[in-house]
């Protein structure tokens, strides 16, 4: 059996999460997870490949009497950067819009107990424990604290405004400290 | 008066359970859609491929290996969710679990008229039936889908026959449309 910290909880935080506040959390776990899932880095990636493409225009011209290859190409690449910007980052925020309606256990109001060692969430209907070396990593932001890859629920989002004013500095510390390397931190809005 | 389950069943996971209950759960997941678009695509490769080759391909050995090239790619396409997933699927699941295994924590699971209760030592809930995205069935378990994403599994190998008949009953009456074989 697990052995659980049986002091008291650093925090207790009673949510309901909201379709928005879900989207918004797992969208910001998602670009947290690799450099590779952020808008703004495949969109970069997207216009460096149109830049070279056209640069080697005169190249093509002096070898060929026609550059249309260089160009389609970079209006490939300019059309994928602008999918990647504007129009994939609203994709992925309805479909994690639409697994959130789908999952009916996840807009149960829960209460969630940050100990130590641990997490407790309890709901109505459920009761989940979960080290946090269960979690693969936590990521932090001006309005979420949402620790990934856990096992028996895989994105724990704690929205911040739910947490006692007070605490919120202990938790965030807290978190700083139990994942280390695996907690990142962003102050701008992401 | 204590109510009693209608179903209870115990099991510790095994690597196998694992490699198919990832299995199923992929399986649950895919749109149709979106498996007839990979046939369609595989087909026309294919066919385009035979057609390119008979056009360009006859007595011109670099044009044949290219249209055997097409026609074997419209080939992977086209069989990708029946013959190349699930490998790559199960694999995956396999060495998860090695790495896992001792999160592989035994789970009970009851079944009662309105409800299912699922306790593992981290993890216990009362689903009420109506709560569940779904449910489905295949030759080897039952997966009760808490959404499109999560779900929890009871291999077949934990049941008899006759319980296996009890839990798809009671399944297909409480889930109704929501509960797929």
């Amino acid at each position: 059996m697990p052995t659980f910290y049986e002091g008291e909880p650093i925090a207790v935080v009673q949510q309901t999460l909201t379709e928005e506040e879900y989207a918004q959390a797992a969208l910001f776990a998602d670009s947290m997870r690799a450099v590779i899932n952020r808008k703004g880095v495949r969109a970069a990636i997207c216009l460096t490949a149109a830049a070279l493409a056209l640069s080697s225009v005169p190249a093509y011209l002096n070898q060929y009497a026609t550059a249309w290859i260089p160009f389609v190409f970079a209006g490939l690449a300019l059309l994928l950067a602008a999918y990647f910007f504007f129009t994939q980052p609203k994709r992925k925020k309805a479909h994690e819009a639409a697994v959130f309606r789908e999952t009916h256990v996840l807009a149960e109001s829960v209460t969630i107990s940050v100990y130590r060692d641990s997490v407790a969430a309890e709901s109505q209907v459920e009761q989940l424990r979960a080290y946090w070396t269960d979690y693969c990593a936590c990521y932090e932001n001006r309005e979420y604290i949402v620790c990934a890859g856990g096992w028996d629920r895989n994105l724990l989002i704690l929205a911040k405004k739910n947490i006692p004013e007070e605490r919120r500095e202990a938790v965030s510390a807290h978190m700083q400290n139990t994942f280390a390397s695996k907690y990142r931190r962003v102050t701008s809005k992401r | 008066m204590e109510e009693h389950a209608q179903l209870t069943v115990s099991f510790l996971p095994t690597k196998q359970d694992y490699a198919d209950y990832q299995l199923a759960a992929v399986e649950a997941a895919a749109s149709p859609k979106e498996r007839l678009a990979l046939r369609a695509v595989g087909f026309l490769m294919v066919v385009t491929g035979f057609v390119l080759c008979l056009f360009f391909g006859l007595g011109d050995p670099y044009n044949t290996l290219l249209c055997s090239l097409l026609v074997l790619a419209g080939l992977a396409v086209g069989f990708y969710h029946d013959a190349i997933q699930p490998l790559f699927v199960r694999s995956r699941a396999q060495s998860f679990f090695d790495r896992a295994q001792e999160r592989m924590t035994a789970q009970t699971l009851l079944f009662y008229e309105d409800r299912a209760e699922i306790r593992s030592d981290r993890y216990e809930a009362a689903l009420p039936y109506a709560l569940l995205y779904g449910a489905y069935e295949d030759k080897n378990l039952f997966l009760l889908r808490l959404g499109p994403w999560e779900s929890r599994y009871i291999p077949k190998r934990a049941l008899s026959g006759e319980d296996c008949e009890t839990l798809h009953r009671l399944l297909q009456e409480s889930l109704q449309e929501k509960f797929v074989r």
